[in-house]
């Protein structure tokens, strides 16, 4: 079994879903306009990544090749349905702010592709791990997203006004396109570290 | 063919999704009653927050729906709350208003949009809905000849509620004094 350490810092860093791997980048681009959604959406994902791994990971004997996708969506619906549930019935006020992100998680691409790439090949303790690193790379690029979003599109930090009334906003930030520019120089940037290490 | 090839399979994904399906069940049912306690507390929440002076409200059932209004509640204090969706610039503007009996304001809050972040959403801040609290007759924005100061940059929005709240104005008008 590899070392849990590793597979901690493969999720975050060398395979970090959204700046190396580029997946799930729907939910990456559309949730990200404040920094909290950004971190409530990557920590709910992490939730879900995290049972879902450890499941497929313990089924990965039992489930034949031929059926694998099937039964991999089948075990991460029911997990964010009974989340979904979950949260609604005790956590009140969480729902409020996290609701609309839950069901969207069952088609976030990261889930699926973990169980098949790494879940459903190693053994239950090494996925669990494996979920919580990618989950923690997931939730740390879209809160940094979310926060230059938030910064530079409505002047504030979590919330909290940190830019001078007087100084203009650039609302094209929070919306759409802000995403996309975001994302590019995030990337250009972390390319360029990178690039420079290996040199 | 195999039959075991095909058998196998099949017999297992239907287990694993008759096991889900059974975990979905007991939570669903174990669930029910909290989740319905919470809506219903949300809502009167929000109704108390349009309408502070009123300690219950009941949905009118066969209450005239007129325009966008989706629905009405009378409260205990003989006032009305009423939920409205005019149309705003990225679709329905929900807004639940609270009018007394006398037709004045006691309250307006948006409760869901899909308006344009940092334009239209403002309508949630209590800068702009506190406009409405003790309005009567007739509401419009400035543009409009009225005394409600719209969002910058998102007078359709802006229009969106007042559109909603005269709504509500005038159904109260029309049917406050049958009930």
């Amino acid at each position: 079994m590899a070392n849990p350490i590793k597979i901690l810092k493969n999720g975050i860093i060398n395979e970090n879903p959204t700046f190396v791997q580029v997946i799930g980048m729907c939910p990456t681009l559309a949730v990200t306009s404040s920094a909290i959604n950004g971190i409530g959406m990557g920590l709910s994902t992490t939730a879900v990544l995290i049972f879902a791994n450890l499941f497929v990971s313990l089924l990965r004997k039992v489930i034949p090749d031929k059926v694998r996708i099937p039964c991999f969506i089948v075990v991460i619906a029911t997990f964010v349905t009974i989340i979904e549930f979950m949260l609604k019935a005790y956590l009140p006020a969480l729902n409020a702010s996290l609701g609309l992100y839950i069901p969207l998680i069952v088609v976030n691409c990261i889930i699926l592709a973990r169980a098949e790439a790494f879940a459903s090949k190693n053994g239950p303790i090494a996925s669990v791990f494996d979920g919580i690193g990618m989950g923690l790379g997931f939730t740390i690029a879209l809160g940094v997203l979310g926060l230059v979003r938030e910064f530079i599109g409505s002047g504030t930090l979590f919330d909290i006004t940190v830019l001078p009334e007087a100084f203009p906003r650039t609302l094209l930030f929070v919306m759409a396109p802000g995403a996309f520019f975001t994302l590019a120089c995030l990337m250009a940037a972390l390319n360029h570290f990178r690039n420079k290490k290996k040199a | 063919m195999n039959t075991k090839e095909v058998v196998k399979p099949a017999v297992v994904l239907l287990l694993i999704s008759a096991v889900a399906a059974a975990c979905l069940g007991a939570v669903s049912e174990i669930t029910a009653e909290p989740i319905a306690l919470q809506n219903e507390k949300t809502l009167n929440e929000s109704m108390q927050a349009v309408m502070p002076e009123a300690s219950s409200f009941e949905q009118l059932t066969d209450a005239e729906l007129t325009g966008t209004i989706t629905a009405v509640y009378q409260a205990d204090n003989g006032g009305y709350v009423l939920t409205t969706e005019p149309g705003g610039f990225g679709g329905a503007v929900k807004t639940m208003v609270g009018v007394g009996a006398d037709g004045v304001i006691t309250g307006l809050r948006v409760t869901g949009h899909s308006e344009t972040p940092g334009l239209g959403a403002k309508a949630t801040e209590p800068d702009f809905y506190e406009q409405f609290t003790g309005k009567s007759g007739s509401v419009a924005v400035t543009k409009d000849g009225g005394e409600i100061v719209p969002i910058t940059s998102s007078t359709i929005t802006s229009r969106a509620v007042c559109a909603g709240a005269q709504e509500a104005l005038d159904w109260v008008a029309a049917n406050g004094g049958a009930n």
